[in-house]
């Protein structure tokens, strides 16, 4: 273990020195500021902006719905009682705004007639419609079959 | 000063002497006493414990180090996947001097198959990292933030892999979409940044081998130590994870993949839409190719024996049609026929020889590619072609009229088109 770690940390840290001076001296003389500054940027916008507001959607989400239709099990996982069909639902939903979102603003600009073709937002639109019809179906089925199965691991009473 | 006397257990507190090596064992001495507990997962798991307490609690579960593990190893792998997938692009677009005239030409669909993989890859991956720092996020809120020079220098590289990793993701995604709004050239900071990425990937491995052995499997002693009321909790957030995965896959990889063409619903391009059915990079009126040029277009072969040749003398000379197809650096890709005069036969008229490297020249005014170099291995394929016509019609201006080239796994950028001057370099 110990040498595999030495052998990893330090095949790491000298494919980090490459990167390094492969941007210092292989690309114009003001770039570095620049990327360092849009480094900076994505974690900020990472950590600060999208983050947050996932955290929060969680809050706002979780409590109020185990209120509504019952933690599912003793255990408290939640799984069995739906929320997670409803969470996979939102992270389905999401990653794919996510993925749009580039297109979207794009749409018409696109650099000649063969370049973003597709009309992305009714695509985008018909996929969200999509995720939430799919996750409409599954969230009863999950509650039934959450309270035939017990999750593994859950004590019987 | 100190000086160091009696070595002690490591274990956090705890002033035993550690364990004496068995007799006749190799490497290092024990580290920690016999105490069944002070052992380097013990010491992990008291540090961290100590360190709880004095940061903000996140109620919310599976913020844990079985998640960041499971989770980690999917977008580990994606991330290395895209790295040498990256690598591969990066070779056959610049290739080193020593591997210049050897690049392999075979599978014809190589290029197609990785930089297709490369985007795929990309996009499957925001889904894992998003996942992936949603899990490890309380850990950034760790107090005291800097816990001498050790502690500092593992955050900073943990803020050397996030950061790169996500701006990496980004930079990807905007050039799919043919969108630079940063200051510097995409290329050169892509390029750059993939070893940084995975350099502080290897070192993020490194530091934290001890935790992700402890909390590899289902059942290690780490998992083990974790309520066991999360792990079905655990388990429909890796599905949902997992669904987010397959969704942003299924509905971009028809860009590449033919067989979800019809789902191809987010992808930045469409492989049959285009004229004579397949997408254009750049149009002759964005490479600012004259209708007097193409009008008084020769082909000019410089060589030993250098000649020139109208359009209607090319046409007669013997011609091949090969089924290749045509793989952009931005992910899509797209198989065509192609019919043209074998590039060896050219050569071959103007006594080039075998091992010839050759410059091929665009009648291209604007924009990156206009001057482009071949390698041996690729100038003497019996698939490289001067294409005159795709898929049964004569090239349109916008696929390279009067002629372009295509060849065997090769970076889209490099099947020069508008093709006026071929020189063999020796
Ligand atoms: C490019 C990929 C990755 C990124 C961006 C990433 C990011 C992070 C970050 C930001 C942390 C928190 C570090 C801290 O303690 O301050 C972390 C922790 C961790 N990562 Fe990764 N990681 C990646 C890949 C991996 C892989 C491949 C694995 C293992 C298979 C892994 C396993 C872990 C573990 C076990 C932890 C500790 C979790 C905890 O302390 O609760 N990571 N990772």
């Amino acid at each position: 273990m110990t040498a595999l770690r030495w052998t990893l940390g330090t095949a790491g840290a000298v494919l980090l020195g490459i990167g390094g001076w492969l941007l210092v001296t292989e690309t114009r003389e003001d770039t570095v500021p620049q990327v360092l500054l849009w480094l900076a940027g994505a974690v900020a916008v990472h950590d600060g902006l999208l983050v947050p507001l996932v955290l929060l959607a969680g809050l706002a989400l979780r409590r109020p719905y185990h209120n509504a239709y019952g933690k599912g099990d003793a255990a408290g996982a939640g799984a069995s009682s739906g929320y997670g069909v409803l969470r996979g639902g939102l992270i389905v939903g999401g990653c794919l705004t996510l993925i749009a979102l580039p297109l979207l603003l794009r749409q018409g600009q696109g650099r000649n007639p063969t370049a973003l073709p597709l009309d992305y937002a009714t695509n985008w639109q018909l996929l969200l419609a999509v995720t939430f019809a799919v996750t409409l179906a599954l969230l009863p089925v999950r509650r039934l079959w959450g309270l035939a199965r017990r999750p593994r691991g859950t004590p019987r009473e | 000063m100190t000086v160091e006397t009696v070595p002690t257990c490591a274990y956090p507190g705890c002033t035993n002497a550690p364990e004496p090596p068995a007799p006749g064992a190799q490497g290092p001495a024990p580290r920690y006493c016999r105490h069944p507990e002070h052992n380097a997962l013990g010491a992990i798991r008291i540090s961290r414990a100590k360190r709880q307490q004095r940061k903000p609690r996140f109620r919310g579960q599976l913020h844990d180090p079985r998640t960041a593990t499971v989770i980690g190893r999917w977008l580990g792998a994606a991330v290395l996947v895209c790295f040498v997938t990256g690598v591969v692009s990066h070779v056959l677009q610049e290739p080193p001097g020593a591997v210049a005239d050897r690049l392999p030409t075979r599978p014809v669909w190589g290029y197609r198959f990785s930089q297709g993989l490369h985007v795929a890859s990309g996009i499957a991956a925001v889904p894992l990292l998003l996942a992936k720092l949603w899990a490890v996020y309380p850990r950034l809120f760790v107090f005291p933030p800097v816990q001498g020079v050790r502690h500092a220098l593992e955050r900073f590289s943990v803020a050397v892999l996030v950061s790169s990793v996500l701006l990496e993701l980004f930079l990807g995604l905007l050039n799919i979409v043919q969108w630079y709004p940063w200051p510097f050239s995409f290329r050169q900071v892509h390029w750059a940044l993939a070893w940084v990425m995975v350099g502080a990937l290897l070192l993020h491995l490194a530091v934290k081998a001890p935790l992700i052995a402890a909390h590899w499997r289902h059942r290690s002693p780490g998992t083990r130590q974790l309520p066991a009321g999360d792990a079905p909790d655990r388990r429909s957030l890796l599905l949902g994870v997992g669904a987010a995965v397959g969704a942003v896959t299924v509905v971009t990889a028809g860009q590449a993949f033919t067989p979800l063409r019809p789902l191809n619903l987010l992808a930045p391009r469409q492989p049959d839409h285009g004229s004579q059915g397949l997408p254009i990079n750049r149009t002759a009126a964005q490479a600012r190719v004259s209708a007097t040029a193409v009008r008084d277009w020769q082909l000019r072969v410089a060589g030993p024996r250098p000649y020139t040749l109208t359009l209607s003398e090319l046409a007669r000379l013997p011609q091949h049609t090969e089924e290749l197809p045509i793989a952009c650096v931005e992910g899509w890709s797209a198989s065509a026929h192609w019919e043209g005069v074998r590039v060896r036969d050219l050569l071959d008229r103007a006594g080039a020889p075998h091992d010839a490297r050759l410059r091929i020249v665009s009648l291209q005014r604007a924009g990156a590619y206009g001057v482009t170099e071949m390698g041996a291995s690729y100038a003497r394929d019996p698939l490289t072609l001067l294409a005159l016509r795709v898929n049964g019609r004569v090239l349109s201006a916008d696929h390279g009229y009067p002629a372009r080239i295509i060849a065997p796994n090769r970076p889209g950028v490099l099947q020069t088109k508008w093709v006026s001057r071929i020189e063999v370099l020796t």
